[in-house]
């Protein structure tokens, strides 16, 4: 199983570039795609979900087009989109059996899979409920069962875990994680902890373009030497605050702890000692190069 | 003031608003110009024709007479249209047939009658051509100079006929409403004494504020404005947010308001405004401090107020009813969160108005709803125009007084109203104990169960979820009820009862002993008006005789007529046997026009039909994009092609079962009543279908079938193409109103485009061209819309078009 996205650009009018020559190879497995808003990932997921088609380049399911594929090619995905708005009337158990239907599922398995999601996504007592009465969590958890339907290979998951409670974002988390053995999943989420903790591999995404693809920890020791720190007082903070712009404040024992990521140390700092978590490699990747010339 | 400049500024960056605005403005426009036009073109003689087409003459002779002595004017007139009516005769006998000999003694015999104006007359001929429009120019002239004259004498004697009503026992009893009204009408018309009423072009002012389409556009604007300010936030879910800020409760709803108002006055100006510019470079301007009087239609005004006054009073109460219009539309988007249920409302109030309007004689001692109604307040020439007292608790008030009043009021209730509901009432809708209740018997009872059909969950989205099942409901009582409705025949006259009769007797295929009947008929007839003709000659009669020629006369406009009818029909049918081979059959042409070519049944039963399919079907596609479901959708195996047949499949259903439950009840009900219909009969037994041969009238109403089948058809596929092509169910509904609007005053005031009167007339290539164009526009439209849906990329997101 694999997915290939070969050469893929995508302009919005002439001005700009949504997708700009973007390759890469998925095998099963958890992909975190992170980037800044505008990086082009919507527009990845479109064209993945065949909702948009590109402007140059192909997307291959094991070796075939998937715009050949067309309907064959839809029956492998699982999407939940992002702010997704519901038929209010529809109950859930309705809202299921209609994705079912969509889907092509014979009854049989439609029932089965129904039955197993809702209480993977703890909505069994609430399965004839008035979707318009839902809370954004309980939308969110019919959102990702309806995605599961079907048993897709090819999972797409826009901001999964947002309105979710910790214990709940924790459950999805473990059972996205469970069932990556034979899917492709794609997790398109700003919760850099959901990533941290679920994908295998990282896509880091800028301008349309693919900037860094790697393991999290390998991701981590590529910015071991490029993160810094100093120990500072609230009054100094807003300061700092005005020379670094992708700096990060932490609040340790009694003190500020204001913390950078860049190429070189600035006077007064330090080489952090302590572990460097993902969000400081993304204001690495995504932040800083924009920012390299304010640094003194 | 800040918040009513963002509300404002909102409403001008709104491209849907200004779009749909320009057009109704437009449409509008357009309309008044055409309407103006078809007046002023069309081949018989009006005041306006002659006032654009022969602007100059038309003027100098309003300005020649006007300088004389009202009596003198109009004897100058009458003498001028004299003179043109002899013209218009010796050019009738010159163009005649008639030999040499013949046409110069019916000369001789003009010349005789009045030697001096047929030699003037012979003068003019020889000069121009025009005295056909001159005589009519004149002849308007004189109307004119006999109103003036009538209105002196309408105002001077104003008491005296007080007087004389009052003497009469029913109007003078002191507590009446009557003695009353006939005392403030007096007092009403006393400052109008010595007004003096001026002849003049005052067909700008006349045409200018009756324009009755303009007012359903407004009416329209007010609509989608409201749309606009109450419901795009609350689709959005931005209601939540404006209402957490400090001024987004009162202080948003009051600047609501104020735009509201604001905007109200725009549209006045922009279409009541252009329709009077159009008007005065169509007409030319009239003299604006002539009496309002002075127009024939506002003899009976009461207001002391001059022409340009009039004009500012016309469009001050257009704001004060639109306004009125604009916040009850405010307090329905308030109150009712449902888009279905804000429309249904909406329309509701407007046709329950409408139909009291119309419905209720003005004449009527309860006439109350035809007069305190909104439409009677919107035709706001009428209401200027014209003296009308009420009835209120046996004191007469005047309807400009009660409409000044009420409007007003209601503003202030409506506004206040508008502003409590936004600001106090919850957006968040609360579940109600039986819903909560019913949940949890569900949770208990209920499988995990349900249908892996498409089809299935899109009929339940158009039924349940868009409420459709009310809508088939409501028409299956409709169809119920009218299946049994009664039908009743009323006779106009004895001749026409006497027709009936006779049908009932002779109805059907012609057979010989039918003829015989006839022929007896004829005979006693003949008879009858021999005897008569022997008694009238007959000197010193008996009273018996007498007595008998007046029940012989009595038989002879009576029931002779109706036999004449009869035998008027039996000649045509026989020739209609002779020419086309037809065959003959009795069929009561009164009887079976009500059948075929019923108009108002038939443009009520399409009002009908287009709105169940309107709101059966507006939702189709729009409910996806209302609801964002159209990625998540797009992204499964059936949700492209297979979807949008579906939906378009269901769509049509929808149309064939409206068509059922519309169309086929009124067959029933003629079934039902008469037992049978002469289906076998020749349709072109009726004579308004002479052209249609042999077609049989089972044929016709098979025909008919058909047609109203695939109009149904149409309306569905036209409505839920609009739904892709808008992604809006507010759009679609409004579009498709105002769609449907057109097509129904089309059809009643077009009797040319009515398919019977087509075909009728043997016009089958209109029809057919007709019916391809409709057709044409309707496929292309679901073409376009399959494309969109189908290939139409998802929309960019902001932050690219921000970029």
């Amino acid at each position: 199983m694999e997915l290939q996205i070969k050469n893929v650009s995508k302009s919005y009018g002439k001005s700009k570039r949504a997708l700009d020559d973007f390759s890469l190879t998925l095998t099963p497995g958890v992909y975190g795609l992170l980037g800044a808003n505008g990086a082009g990932k919507s527009t990845l997921m479109n064209i993945l979900t065949d909702n948009l088609s590109a402007d140059t380049g192909k997307i291959l399911w094991d070796g075939e087009d998937i715009r050949r594929l067309g309907k064959r090619y839809r029956s492998l995905i699982g999407y939940m989109p992002q702010q997704q708005g519901l038929y209010d009337s529809f109950t859930a158990n309705r809202f299921l059996w209609y994705m079912a239907a969509l889907k092509g599922l014979k009854k049989k398995d439609a029932k089965k899979q129904i039955t197993e999601l809702l209480n993977i996504v703890s909505l069994k007592n609430d399965a004839h409920k008035r979707l318009g009465d839902y809370s954004g969590g309980m939308k969110q958890r019919v959102l990702i069962a309806q995605a599961l339907l079907g048993e897709p290979k090819l999972l797409i998951l826009d901001e999964p875990t947002a309105g979710l409670d910790p214990k709940e974002r924790i459950r999805i988390r473990s059972f996205i994680s469970e069932i990556a053995a034979d899917k492709i999943v794609i997790l398109v989420t700003h919760v850099v902890s959901d990533i941290e903790c679920i994908a295998d591999r990282i896509i880091l995404m800028k301008n349309g373009r693919l900037i860094k693809y790697d393991t999290s920890s390998g991701l981590i020791s590529s910015v071991a030497d490029k993160v810094f720190e100093k120990k500072c007082s609230k009054e100094e903070l807003p300061e700092l605050q005005k020379s670094f712009s992708c700096g990060n404040v932490l609040q340790r024992d009694e003190c500020l702890v204001f913390r950078i990521v860049g190429d070189r140390c600035p006077d007064d700092f330090s080489a952090s000692n302590s572990e460097i978590s993902l969000e400081e490699v993304y204001l690495y990747y995504i932040e800083y190069e924009n920012d390299k010339n304010d640094l003194p | 003031m800040k918040l009513l400049f963002y509300e404002s500024y909102k409403l001008l960056v709104n491209k849907l608003f200004i779009v749909l605005f320009v057009l109704l403005a437009a449409g509008s426009l357009v309309s008044f110009v055409w309407a103006q036009l078809s007046v002023v073109n069309s081949e018989e003689f009006s005041e306006e024709k002659s006032a654009v087409q022969n602007r100059d003459e038309y003027n100098s002779v309003i300005t020649e007479l006007n300088r004389l002595d009202a009596d003198e004017a109009m004897k100058k007139a009458q003498e001028q249209k004299k003179q043109y009516e002899m013209c218009m005769m010796i050019s009738a006998i010159m163009s005649s047939d008639n030999t040499g000999m013949n046409i110069q003694s019916a000369l001789d015999g003009l010349k005789m009658q009045d030697e001096e104006s047929f030699n003037k007359a012979i003068q003019l001929c020889n000069e121009s051509t025009d005295f056909k429009e001159k005589f009519f120019l004149y002849d308007c002239m004189i109307k004119k100079y006999q109103y003036i004259k009538n209105y002196r004498t309408f105002i001077n004697d104003m008491d005296s006929r007080a007087d004389r009503q009052l003497s009469f026992s029913i109007f003078s009893d002191n507590d009446a409403f009557s003695e009353a009204n006939i005392k403030k009408t007096v007092s009403d018309f006393a400052p109008l004494k010595g007004t003096e009423v001026k002849t003049g072009n005052y067909l700008f002012a006349e045409h200018g504020t009756s324009h009755f389409i303009t007012d359903l556009m407004a009416i329209s604007v007010m609509f989608l404005l409201c749309m606009c300010l109450f419901m795009q936030e609350r689709e959005k879910g931005l209601l939540l947010l404006v209402k957490s800020c400090r001024n987004g409760h009162t202080d948003t709803a009051v600047s609501k308001v104020l735009t509201l108002v604001l905007f109200t006055f725009i549209t006045v100006i922009v279409f009541y405004g252009t329709e009077l510019v159009a008007s005065g470079i169509i007409y030319g301007l009239p003299d604006m401090n002539a009496p309002v009087q002075s127009m024939k239609t506002f003899m009976d005004c009461s207001l002391k107020i001059s022409v340009g006054q009039y004009l500012i009073l016309w469009l001050l109460s257009k704001l004060l009813i639109l306004l009125t219009i604009a916040l009850l539309f405010s307090v329905i988007f308030n109150l009712f969160r449902s888009t279905v249920l804000v429309w249904l409302v909406s329309i509701g109030i407007l046709a329950a108005e409408y139909t009291l309007y119309i419905s209720v004689p003005p004449q009527s001692s309860f006439n109350h709803p035809h007069f305190i109604n909104l439409f009677y307040f919107l035709d706001s020439k009428t209401l200027l125009a014209d003296y009308e007292n009420l009835n209120i608790f046996s004191i007469p008030v005047n309807t400009i007084d009660i409409f000044r009043v009420l409007c007003i009021s209601l503003i202030l209730v409506f506004a206040v109203m508008v502003i409590m509901a936004f600001s106090l009432r919850s957006q968040i809708a609360k579940k109600s104990m039986i819903s909560s209740f019913f949940e949890m018997l569900k949770r208990k009872l209920l499988p995990i169960h349900g249908s892996t059909s498409v089809f299935i969950h899109e009929l339940y989205k158009r039924l349940i979820h868009d409420k459709g099942i009310i809508v088939l409901a409501v028409l299956f009582i409709f169809a119920i009820q009218t299946s049994n409705e009664a039908i009743s025949f009323k006779y106009d006259s004895i001749p026409e009862a006497t027709y009936y009769a006779y049908l009932e007797q002779l109805e059907g295929r012609i057979t010989p002993e039918k003829e015989q009947f006839i022929e007896k008929e004829q005979k006693r007839f003949d008879d009858l008006q021999n005897e008569s003709f022997e008694l009238e000659i007959m000197e010193n009669k008996t009273p018996e005789e007498n007595s008998r020629l007046r029940s012989i006369d009595t038989i002879l406009k009576g029931k002779y007529k109706g036999f004449q009818m009869l035998m008027e029909q039996y000649d045509y049918l026989k020739h209609q046997h002779e020419q086309k081979g037809t065959e003959i059959w009795f069929v009561n042409e009164k009887k079976y026009s009500s059948l075929l070519t019923d108009s108002k049944g038939m443009a009520s039963r399409f009002i009908l039909c287009a709105v169940a399919l309107t709101l059966l079907t507006a939702n189709v596609f729009s409910i996806e994009y209302r609801r964002s479901m159209k990625r998540l959708l797009r992204s499964t195996p059936s949700g492209k092609g297979r979807l949008f047949a579906l939906k378009y499949i269901i769509a049509l259903l929808c149309g064939a079962a409206v068509f059922l439950l519309v169309y086929s009840p009124v067959l029933i009900r003629y079934l039902n009543n008469w037992g049978n219909i002469l289906s076998d009969a020749p349709v072109s037994s009726l004579r308004q279908f002479s052209e249609l041969g042999n077609m049989t009238i089972g044929g016709y109403l098979a025909l008919s079938g058909i047609l109203y089948f695939i109009l149904s058809i149409m309306i569905a596929a036209f409505v839920c193409s609009l739904s892709e092509l808008t992604r809006n169910h507010f759009l679609t509904l409004l579009l498709s109103s105002a769609a449907i609007l057109t097509v129904y005053f089309l059809m009643l005031g077009n009797i040319t485009l009515r398919f019977y009167a087509i075909l009728g007339s043997g016009k089958y290539i209109i029809f057919i061209i007709g019916t391809v164009i409709t057709s044409g526009i309707i496929i292309l439209m679901t073409l376009l819309s399959n494309r969109l849906f189908l290939y139409d990329q998802i929309r960019r997101n902001q932050k690219w078009s921000c970029k």
